[in-house]
């Protein structure tokens, strides 16, 4: 039996290091892929730009294109410049007067028009196969995989001789970080070759405009502004720090004035190409140091984002993975309920950063504007909210344990249903089956934790809840972004669809509960008493002064801002999927960290109404920043002030998650018998935050802009936040209740 | 047998006797080659330009003998080979009298055109005054070539286009383009020196004034450098001579100074005595080809070249053959950017610094030994 579960152990430790380092991998082959093809192009279009300057120069003095003499000689260098120019053809009105490569590889070509003085005479076509930079990059790649085997052979080594956390937790730092640093190398060398490349297509650029001076030999004396030409070509192209150009070893123009370029090209040595371009010619340039280290300091970003996603996988894990024993059979179930919720939630948040777009998109296709987009996007929060009521039933008169796997495998078959092109409405139906299935693991999950824990530890257990969605949230949209170029919209689905499968097999872990009650009801007479105990909460005024305040307002924020507003801002402003993976990310980061803390301090003092006031002002303050945020012009201005927003409004509901529990529980508790009757009835009801929340923020949007929108919701966080904290007199009673 | 043989023979002879040979007043270079589109039929009146299938016919009216014209009848013939391969094309010389224009045969000939001519180009300033003179508001569209500026020469009163039959092109640059390239030439500009020809009116009207008016506006100083050899007084070397002093006394080191060479005709073959009297003093001209590799030639030019002048005139008339623009609404075709020629051997000569930008702009450039370094616009290759 201990030889049974130790091998699962290894299993499944193995699975989650597998995954961890495949994920480097993949990170870092995308993040190759997207710059040494940027490179490739640049280089490429360098040439082609050289091309057309001669071209265009015979053509303004009169020569028509056909009769140009020598074409071969002006174009073959493009060709050559890359092995991704797979075709190349020159048409002067509509006839082919050059061609490298198929006729039919043209239907996706760029096209660069030739002009003369007058008009447009001819174009010039240009075929780059993204399938030769991939193969490039994935054979500079290959080495990696054997890497993975040994680094997963140490880590197998170092998990059979010790089964302490601490062991498991530094083999699997080590190995993660030996993956991310080689990867690392490998993208960096690529980034290298690229840049070389590119020098000499550059330099190509600068001899051609200069030929006069470097095969003519005019002398450079009687030329005046070469400086003023370099200057300008290093500020179109904006990775070069510095170029000069020399004949026969003395310089001929700099793009800076003064000796010190000359010394610092020589000296440096850093990151500088020296190109020779004709007998006596010689172009010498430099790269910025720091175009290499953003490109070297992002990928690093991904990897620590990437590092933190994992980790957090691994922690929530850890208790499985480790082999350390826990005394009480309680506790146990705990633990395995973490990875479960946390994967399950990571399945849904791995498409947060592209559904906003993927949901607009789906209404555009069929003509639909904005403000539908939000009422689509509505569904899943509508579906789960439906749910939740049914759910909570269902747990009593089922086995729990059927119940979860029913959810897991509605929200994996949503996720899938997503995967094919189906249109609208099998968009729409998968939207609504998986809100069914997350609500359905919510409540079980809930149940478990409910059914599993005492007073005494009741908001550290409901904290479960908060710290696995919100690492869960954390985990899906870093990966979700960064795998989203890479992988596209389809393959996030897919992966989402097998992360949801996998999760139905844990499920099994956890142990089978007969149900409470002979299943003799129909739901219908659960959904009335579900509603019956809603109407019987509602009319306790703590509970709904809580619920409008306090407990909506913040589900709103959450699907309206955070999930469904600040996505498509981003989107709109055109910043990468990676980047607004991790702005969202800093918000549930924030909210862990709150949460984590915020539940302990509020079970000690019970001081839940300070917790829920503070958490509504800091709200409406985050709000007012990310109003702000939209007027910036630069977009990294934007990014930092949407995050601290998002950091401010993680903050708040950190303050507010756990503790709005507690406090409805605690304020109602004379008044109804069952805590889980209460936390089922206020969980569901705020659910109305959720649905609307997406079609509120959405029209706010779409009628005042996105700045007043935010203002206005602001200034109702504020006020919220006043009347709570004057009207709520229950507050200091809680603390002896 | 031998009676239809020597009937054959008699008829080849009689058919060769017919033509009439090829007329002086076309350069050599105009007889179409083998394998060229064209078949040619020369008669006492001219020569006619025939391809296989004809249709639009184009009557083309030429000045004179002149290497410019052979330049734009050349062009013209190639852009209409290439765009509109079935045109006929006929080309006439125009009637002259006694170094007039005989009105009436002018008439008469545009007369007998338009029963089955579809467009004219009137080739050069003085074919293109004449026409206008009897044909403005006539039934075929006519476009100019090879002239100067219609409106410096008082056929229209603006820029803007004729609104008649008539479409304009240019071989003049403009005076506030021209001088616009004049300070990029030298920023610190504050006199040019104007060299034309005291017979040559067209210069004084069509070049000297215009800029006159343009430079002063701008604080620039123009000083007239008239020549006419046959007064003492205004000979070329008088004058220069007369015209350098005057501009040293502003400026004397003449780094803020130029000389700018107008298209007198009788000018542009004198150049190495203008070099001669310039000194150190640089010479621009408006006609590219007094830019050369020899040592005769003037330090730059910017201008309008035959061939970009002939170019717009084709696009204008296949833009009225094709029945988008009415002649009269096409403004008057003008060239920018100007075509620019450079001589180094020339700058080295005079110790002159030259823009870069100039340089990548130009057409034509001639290195400091007197070679080929680009020619309309193509780079020679690699010297070794």
């Amino acid at each position: 039996m201990r030889a049974a579960k130790d091998r699962i152990r290894l299993i499944l430790g193995i699975s989650v290091v597998t995954f961890s380092l495949l994920l480097v991998l993949v990170v870092g082959y995308g993040q190759a892929l997207k710059s040494y093809g940027q490179l490739t192009t640049d280089t490429v279009m360098a040439q082609t730009e050289a091309a057309r300057l001669g071209i265009e120069q015979i053509l303004n003095s009169g020569v028509h294109l056909d009769d140009i003499a020598g074409l071969n000689q002006v174009l073959q260098p493009i060709v050559d410049s890359d092995p991704s120019v797979t075709g190349l053809r020159l048409l002067s009105a509509g006839k082919q007067i050059y061609l490298f490569g198929e006729t039919s590889e043209f239907d996706s070509s760029i096209s660069i028009p030739l002009k003369n003085k007058f008009t447009q005479v001819g174009t010039l076509q240009l075929v780059l196969s993204d399938q030769l930079v991939e193969t490039m990059v994935s054979e500079r790649f290959q080495p990696a995989l054997w890497l993975i085997v040994i680094l997963l052979a140490v880590f197998i080594a170092c998990v059979l001789k010790s089964t302490r956390r601490s062991v498991y937790l530094s083999c699997f730092t080590a190995v993660f970080l030996a993956m991310s640093v080689s990867v690392m190398i490998l993208v960096g060398s690529l980034y290298r070759d690229g840049l070389q490349s590119k020098a000499l297509s550059l330099a190509d650029v600068v001899s051609q405009r200069l030929a006069p001076i470097l095969i003519h030999h005019v002398d450079p004396d009687y030329v005046f502004g070469i400086e003023v030409m370099l200057d300008n070509f290093r500020q179109t192209n904006p990775d070069l720090a510095e170029i000069a150009v020399f004949n026969n070893g003395n310089i001929v123009a700099a793009s800076r004035q003064g000796s010190a370029l000359v010394e610092g090209l020589s000296s440096s040595g850093m990151l500088d190409y020296s190109i020779a371009t004709s007998l006596s010619g010689e172009v010498r340039l430099s790269y910025k140091a720091e175009i290499v280290l953003a490109q070297l300091l992002r990928t690093l970003k991904n990897f620590a984002v990437l590092f933190f996603a994992c980790g957090l996988v691994c922690f929530a894990f850890i208790r499985l993975l480790s082999g350390e024993t826990k005394r009480h059979h309680n506790e146990q179930v705990l633990e395995r309920i973490k990875p479960l919720f946390l994967g399950a939630v990571l399945m849904e948040s791995l498409m947060a950063p592209i559904m906003p777009q993927f949901m607009s998109s789906a209404a555009q296709s069929v003509g639909l504007d904005a403000g539908a987009s939000s009422i689509f996007f509505s569904i899943y929060f509508l579906s789960f909210a439906l749910t939740l009521l049914p759910a909570a039933r269902l747990i009593e008169v089922y086995d729990i344990r059927r119940v979860l796997i029913c959810g897991i495998l509605l929200s994996s078959l949503g996720c899938a249903v997503l995967i094919f092109d189906w249109g609208l409405t099998s968009i729409l139906f998968a939207r609504l089956i998986s809100g069914m299935g997350q609500a359905l693991i919510f409540i079980t999950v809930q149940g478990y934790i409910l059914r599993f824990s005492d007073q005494s530890n009741k908001t550290q257990a409901a904290g479960i809840i908060v710290f696995c969605f919100n690492a869960g949230f954390i985990a899906g949209v870093a990966i979700g972004a960064l795998l989203a170029d890479y992988l596209g919209d389809q393959g996030t689905f897919a992966l989402a669809a097998v992360i949801g499968m996998l999760m139905s097999l844990l499920s099994f872990a956890l142990p089978s509960m007969q149900a409470a009650k002979k299943r003799v009801d129909a739901v219908g007479r659960h959904v009335v008493e579900m509603a019956f105990d809603s109407w019987r909460l509602i009319k306790i005024p703590a509970f709904l002064r809580t619920m409008l305040l306090v407990g909506i307002p913040t589900k709103m924020a959450l699907t309206g801002i955070v999930v469904f507003a600040v996505p498509l801002l981003l989107a709109e402003r055109g910043i990468s999927k990676e980047i607004i993976g991790q702005v969202l990310m800093s918000y549930a980061a924030v909210v862990l960290l709150v949460s984590h803390k915020a539940g302990p301090w509020v079970d000690k003092l019970g001081s839940s109404k300070k917790a829920l006031s503070l958490g509504n002002l800091l709200a409406g303050l985050a709000l007012v920043v990310l109003a702000y945020s939209v007027l910036m012009v630069q977009s990294w201005q934007m990014i930092t002030l949407m995050s601290l927003s998002m950091m401010a409004l993680g903050f708040a509901h950190g303050l507010i998650n756990a503790p709005v529990v507690t406090h409805v529980v605690v304020n109602t508790a004379d008044r109804v018998d069952s805590d889980s009757v209460v936390a089922a009835t206020y969980r569901f009801l705020e659910r109305i935050g959720h649905v609307s929340g997406a079609v509120i923020v959405a029209h706010l949007l779409l009628w005042f802009g996105a700045q007043k929108a935010m203002l206005m919701l602001a200034a109702f966080f504020i006020f919220a936040s006043v009347l709570f904290t004057v009207f709520d007199k229950q507050a200091l009673k809680e603390v002896y209740l | 047998m031998i009676r239809g043989l020597v009937i054959f023979v008699l008829l080849c002879c009689s058919s060769l006797l017919s033509a009439a040979p090829w007329p002086s007043w076309l350069g050599d270079d105009l007889k179409p080659q083998k394998g060229s589109h064209w078949q040619i039929e020369t008669t006492a009146e001219g020569v006619e330009f025939m391809p296989a299938r004809s249709a639009p016919t184009i009557l083309m009216v030429v000045s004179r003998k002149a290497d410019s014209y052979d330049t734009a009848l050349k062009t013209l013939l190639a852009i209409y080979a290439r765009e509109l391969p079935q045109a006929h094309i006929v080309v006439r010389l125009l009637p002259v009298e006694a170094a007039s224009v005989n009105s009436a045969r002018l008439i008469s000939m545009l007369k007998k055109a338009e029963s089955n001519v579809d467009l004219i180009y009137s080739i050069g300033s003085k074919a293109t005054v004449a026409l206008r003179r009897v044909y403005s508001g006539g039934k075929i569209p006519v476009v100019s070539v090879n002239a100067k500026d219609p409106v410096l020469l008082g056929l229209i009163e603006n820029e803007l286009g004729s609104g008649d039959n008539f479409a304009f092109t240019s071989l003049n640059l403009p005076a506030p383009i021209t001088l616009r390239y004049m300070k990029r030439f030298k920023p610190s500009l504050k006199q040019i020196g104007v060299l034309y020809a005291k017979s040559n009116q067209s210069a004084y009207a069509t070049q000297y004034l215009p800029l006159k008016k343009t430079a002063e506006q701008q604080g620039i100083k123009i000083t007239a450098v008239v020549v006419e050899q046959n007064d003492p007084s205004l000979t070329l070397e008088v004058s220069m001579k007369r015209a350098i002093k005057e501009l040293k006394e502003d400026d004397p080191s003449l780094t803020n100074s130029i000389l700018w060479l107008t298209g007198s005709s009788s000018l542009l073959v004198r150049m190495q005595e203008i070099n001669f009297h310039a000194g150190e003093l640089a010479v621009l001209s408006a006609v590219p080809d007094v830019v050369n590799s020899g040592p005769d030639s003037a330090l730059m030019s910017f201008g309008v070249s035959f061939v970009n002048n002939a170019h717009q005139a084709g696009l204008y008339g296949l833009q009225i053959l094709s029945g988008r623009t009415a002649p009269g609404d096409l403004p008057v075709g003008q060239i920018s950017p100007p075509d620019i020629a450079i001589s180094f051997a020339q700058a080295q000569r005079i110790n002159q610094k030259i823009p870069f930008v100039l340089m990548e702009m130009a057409s034509d450039v001639y290195g400091s030994q007197g070679t080929v370094i680009r020619s309309q616009g193509e780079s020679m290759q690699e010297q070794q």
